[in-house]
């Protein structure tokens, strides 16, 4: 079973991806709004992997949020995966270089991120 | 300088012709002298043949005299006797007081009776006596006395003086006139052979007592003997020659001939017998003594070399003063001669070098058009050389030569203070070195330099004055045009945005454009002539340091002659004020005024909207990603999964949202794109009611079902304004859904109007106010930024650019838009529009829709 955390201020964002997952019993999801919730959330459920949107309102954005797990060895091994409206290399290389595993640009494919979730965890879909 | 050499010439000629002339009068003046010396030594030489001459004469005299004394003692007595003779003689001494003479002698004539005569003297005592010679004779005389009676003169006794020829001759010529004569040349009996001379004899005849004498035949008949006396003629002349005084007697030669005919057979006497060259005599005199009617002898003196001997001290003297006078005076003229030559030649040097300089002058006035110009102040002459003639472009023919008309040329704005400089010249004011404008009968205007030197008398007064003129038109147009273009770039670098740092070769600053000053505060007092480095450090220290000055070399230089190579350019940005960011060029220079130059532009603006471009076009992206994140990921899953019909319902419902929020998205930034890029342009601007535009808005917006319409404060009277409806609509309509969108928990809103003066404009105002979530501060500030959203978590709708559109609509109206807002409490939004005046109401009322 693995533990997901989908921190979106997007309803329509996270909405999604709880759909991709619906038919999925190895997936458990969890939301978050914002960097605030997706911490308190990480604390509790240490979660397998984040997929974690860059830009979000409150004091913590995603890239804080990364750094927050980065930063604890607690949760060493976790899987963060960046979603971003932002496609330039540059904020790309910002967060692969604070450790993210992947770093997605929207509008994205769903089937391949599903599919490199998957992989990461070698399941089959 | 031909006619200088002739000159010279002439009085090297005139000197040796003073040396001729000298030299010949000094050889006159010697001759002359020679000459007198000569003359006085003739004269004395004449005097002595004069002398000489008298003395032979008076002697021969005193012999007759002594003879016809021996013939008076015989006419006193009837018979003179031997001892009686002998006392006579005896007594006159005659061997002692008349020299030369041989004896005095007594010739008697034997008439007849020869043999009785013989007898009767040898009965006296001489027993030898007969008559030589012998032989048969007419007449027979005999010498019977002859005193002294002794030595050669015993010879002659007895001896027959009238048997020879010569001796006959003159004793009858003694008998015939009764007066002494003088026989010719004589050989004397007395000779013995022994020093033989030329003799000589007198006679004086001697008649009988009382006989009468009157006729020859008298005579003849009365006749008893001769009184004679023979001479030796050298021991005659001895004594004579004495008076040839000293030397010159010896240096004389006297020949006596008898007669006048100068043959041997002649010559009575030489006083030079041993012969002395026969050469031309340069001293002659002849003498004739004529002793009685048919006795003539020539005295011949001749002078053979006396001359060396005579005394020509002053001549030498003469001669030799004469040439050193010579000398001295060919010595003097040729000294004259050469000092004038020498004098003369140094002037024709200087004559030729003056010339030379003159022409070469005049070649480089002529070529340079350096007019020269003389003017004689009293005369008020005015001469100008040719070139002046051409730098006035007046002929020689139209300019009379007075200082007006020189005046007359000059331009009409120079012609007083050209006027003054030149009295200021002459009054010894300051010197004259001017620049004035001509004006050519053609009309054409030339720029002219022109100086002078100011000659003046004894007293100081001016009396010419010398100068050129010459064309420097070119340089004053050239100059003008720089001028001109200097003032031009003052003004263009003043004027210019863009600040100009200037260094000269020596790096230090030297140009600082108040564009530069304005910029960074860095005025030209404060940086004129610092170096380079200085400069850097000053200009560092005012930069942030992510973006300083880093000098000079890190610039590239920029060579005027390549301006297509766009050079590499700095930005840095100042500390104060804050973002101002300027780009900095480096120009190099081939100047020597100026080495190289800094340029900066203010890039701040075309910084700050690169920025804000970038910024709003990855905003822009971001805000169409993330719609486009749902639709296409819904999309995505719609295809490859099934749904039941609610999710498929709702999932479509989703992608429409999204989708007609990226409609909106982009046709607000087309809106706002549009109303900056045309700032108005595509507005049409009618006279409305402001209240009217509000209520249309009103009447048109759609509510939710669980909102109250605003509440409107009507406004006391119309607000007329002049404004583009449609716009207008757009930005009330984007303000009273703000208003609404941002209070979610509901609450009034509310509308007002009214009316401020900001400045001098007089505006209408609408507020629109809510009772919403507000902002703060921060975000207040933020209003206005594209895609900026007060409330970004998505749950209330927006693409973050309506307050854009409605800065941007009001501000092209000549409005603002005020916001007012407290976080938790409510927001504020004033839009302000200025009004119409009264006069532009009139069809306020008007349908204006």
């Amino acid at each position: 079973m693995i533990k997901m955390l989908v921190v979106d201020d997007k309803l329509e964002l996270r909405t999604l991806l709880k759909l991709a997952f619906q038919n999925r019993d190895d997936y458990v999801i969890t939301e978050a709004e914002d960097g605030e919730e997706a911490l308190t959330s990480i604390a509790r459920h240490h979660p397998d992997i984040v997929l974690l949107d860059v830009m979000m309102p409150g004091p913590i954005d995603g890239l804080g949020v990364l750094d927050a797990i980065r930063s604890n060895a607690e949760y060493a091994g976790m899987k963060v995966f960046m979603l971003s409206a932002r496609g330039q290399d540059r904020d790309r290389a910002d967060a692969m270089a604070k450790g993210a595993d992947a770093y997605f640009v929207k509008p994205f494919s769903i089937i391949k991120l599903v599919n490199t979730i998957d992989q990461t965890f070698n399941l089959a879909s | 300088m031909q006619e200088l050499a002739r000159g010279t010439v002439k009085r090297q000629l005139a000197s040796w012709s003073i040396l001729c002339i000298s030299l010949l009068a000094t050889l006159y003046a010697s001759l002359y002298v020679k000459t007198g010396i000569e003359e006085i030594a003739n004269k004395q030489l004449i005097a002595a043949c004069d002398q000489a001459t008298l003395k032979v004469q008076d002697r021969l005299n005193i012999y007759a005299m002594i003879l016809r004394g021996g013939g008076a003692l015989f006419s006193a007595t009837n018979s003179v006797s031997r001892e009686a003779w002998r006392n006579y003689v005896r007594t006159l001494h005659a061997d002692q007081n008349v020299p030369g003479v041989q004896g005095i002698g007594f010739a008697q004539v034997i008439p007849h009776r020869l043999a009785a005569h013989i007898a009767r003297i040898r009965a006296e005592g001489f027993p030898d006596y007969t008559v030589r010679p012998t032989g048969e004779r007419t007449l027979y005389t005999s010498i019977i006395y002859l005193e002294p009676f002794r030595d050669r003169n015993l010879r002659a006794f007895g001896f027959d003086m009238f048997s020879e020829t010569v001796r006959r001759t003159a004793m009858e010529r003694a008998r015939d006139s009764g007066e002494a004569a003088l026989s010719g040349k004589v050989k004397l009996v007395q000779e013995n052979g022994k020093e033989v001379q030329a003799g000589t004899l007198m006679y004086f005849p001697v008649y009988r007592n009382d006989a009468p004498l009157a006729t020859l035949e008298q005579r003849r008949e009365a006749l008893v003997g001769w009184v004679y006396s023979p001479f030796r003629m050298n021991d005659l002349m001895t004594g004579t020659l004495s008076d040839l005084s000293g030397d010159e007697s010896k240096s004389i030669d006297l020949h006596i001939y008898d007669g006048l005919e100068q043959s041997q057979n002649n010559l009575l006497f030489d006083s030079n017998p041993s012969g002395r060259p026969r050469s031309v005599a340069s001293f002659y005199q002849r003498r004739v003594i004529q002793f009685d009617q048919n006795t003539q002898w020539l005295l011949k003196f001749e002078k053979i070399d006396g001359i060396s001997k005579l005394d020509y001290t002053h001549a030498w003297a003469t001669l030799f003063a004469g040439l050193v006078i010579s000398g001295l005076m060919f010595g003097l003229m040729r000294s004259i001669v050469n000092t004038r030559s020498n004098a003369a030649r140094i002037a024709e040097g200087l004559t030729d070098k003056i010339g030379e300089l003159s022409q070469r002058l005049s070649l480089a006035t002529d070529s340079a058009k350096i007019g020269v110009w003389d003017y004689h102040v009293k005369e008020n002459k005015l001469l100008w050389d040719n070139s002046m003639y051409a730098l006035y472009g007046v002929s020689p023919d139209l300019f009379n030569g007075a200082y007006e008309a020189w005046q007359q040329g000059l331009h009409p704005d120079d012609r007083e203070r050209g006027d003054r400089e030149i009295t200021q010249a002459l009054n010894g004011v300051h010197a004259f070195d001017t620049e004035f404008r001509v004006v050519w009968p053609t009309g054409e205007v030339r720029y002219l330099k022109a100086s002078a030197t100011v000659l003046r008398n004894a007293e100081g007064e001016a009396v010419r004055m010398i100068g050129v003129n010459y064309d420097i038109t070119e340089r004053k147009l050239d100059e003008i045009a720089l001028k001109e273009r200097t003032e031009q770039l003052t003004a263009i670098f003043s004027l210019s945005p863009d600040g100009f740092v200037s260094f000269d070769e020596a790096g230090r600053v030297k140009y600082v454009s108040p564009a530069f000053s304005s910029m960074t505060g860095l005025w030209e007092d404060k940086i004129k002539g610092i170096d380079e480095s200085r400069f850097t450090a000053k200009l560092a220290s005012l930069c942030v340091s992510s973006q300083t000055f880093h000098g000079l070399d890190g610039l590239d230089f920029q060579v005027a002659t390549e301006p297509s190579e766009k050079p590499r350019r700095e930005l840095i940005e100042l500390m104060v004020p804050k973002g101002r960011v300027l780009e900095v060029g480096l120009r190099s220079s081939n100047t020597s005024s100026i080495s190289y130059m800094l340029y900066f532009r203010d890039v701040s603006y075309e910084t700050e909207v690169d920025r804000m471009k970038s910024e709003f076009l990855s905003t822009a992206a971001h805000e169409l990603r993330t719609p486009m994140a749902s639709i296409f990921g819904f999309t995505e899953l719609l295809l490859t999964q099934s749904f039941d019909e609610d999710n498929r319902r709702d999932l479509l419902t989703t992608m429409y949202q999204q989708s007609e929020l990226m409609i909106k998205i982009i046709n607000e930034l087309l809106d706002l794109v549009r109303i900056e890029q045309r700032r108005g342009t595509d507005f049409v601007f009618r006279t409305l009611n402001l209240a009217k535009v509000v209520d249309e808005v009103i009447a048109g917006f759609k509510l939710a079902a669980d909102r109250a319409p605003p509440v409107v404060t009507p406004p006391a009277s119309a607000c007329p304004i002049s404004g583009d409806h449609t716009k207008l609509l757009q930005a009330i309509t984007n303000l009273i859904s703000n208003a609404y969108k941002y209070s979610p928990a509901g609450g009034e809103v509310s509308i007002k109007y009214l009316r401020v003066l900001s400045g001098k404009t007089r505006m209408f105002g609408v507020e629109i106010s809510d009772q919403g979530i507000g902002m703060t501060a921060a975000q207040s500030a933020r209003v206005f930024e594209r895609f900026y959203r007060a409330d970004p978590s998505g749950h209330i709708p927006g693409t973050g650019l309506g307050m854009s559109i409605v800065k941007e609509i009001i501000e092209i109206h000549g409005g603002r838009v005020v916001i007012e807002s407290i976080f938790g409490t409510g927001t504020t939004v004033t839009i302000l529009l200025p009004e119409l005046a009264s006069d532009q109401t009139l069809s306020l009322d008007s349908p204006a829709t």
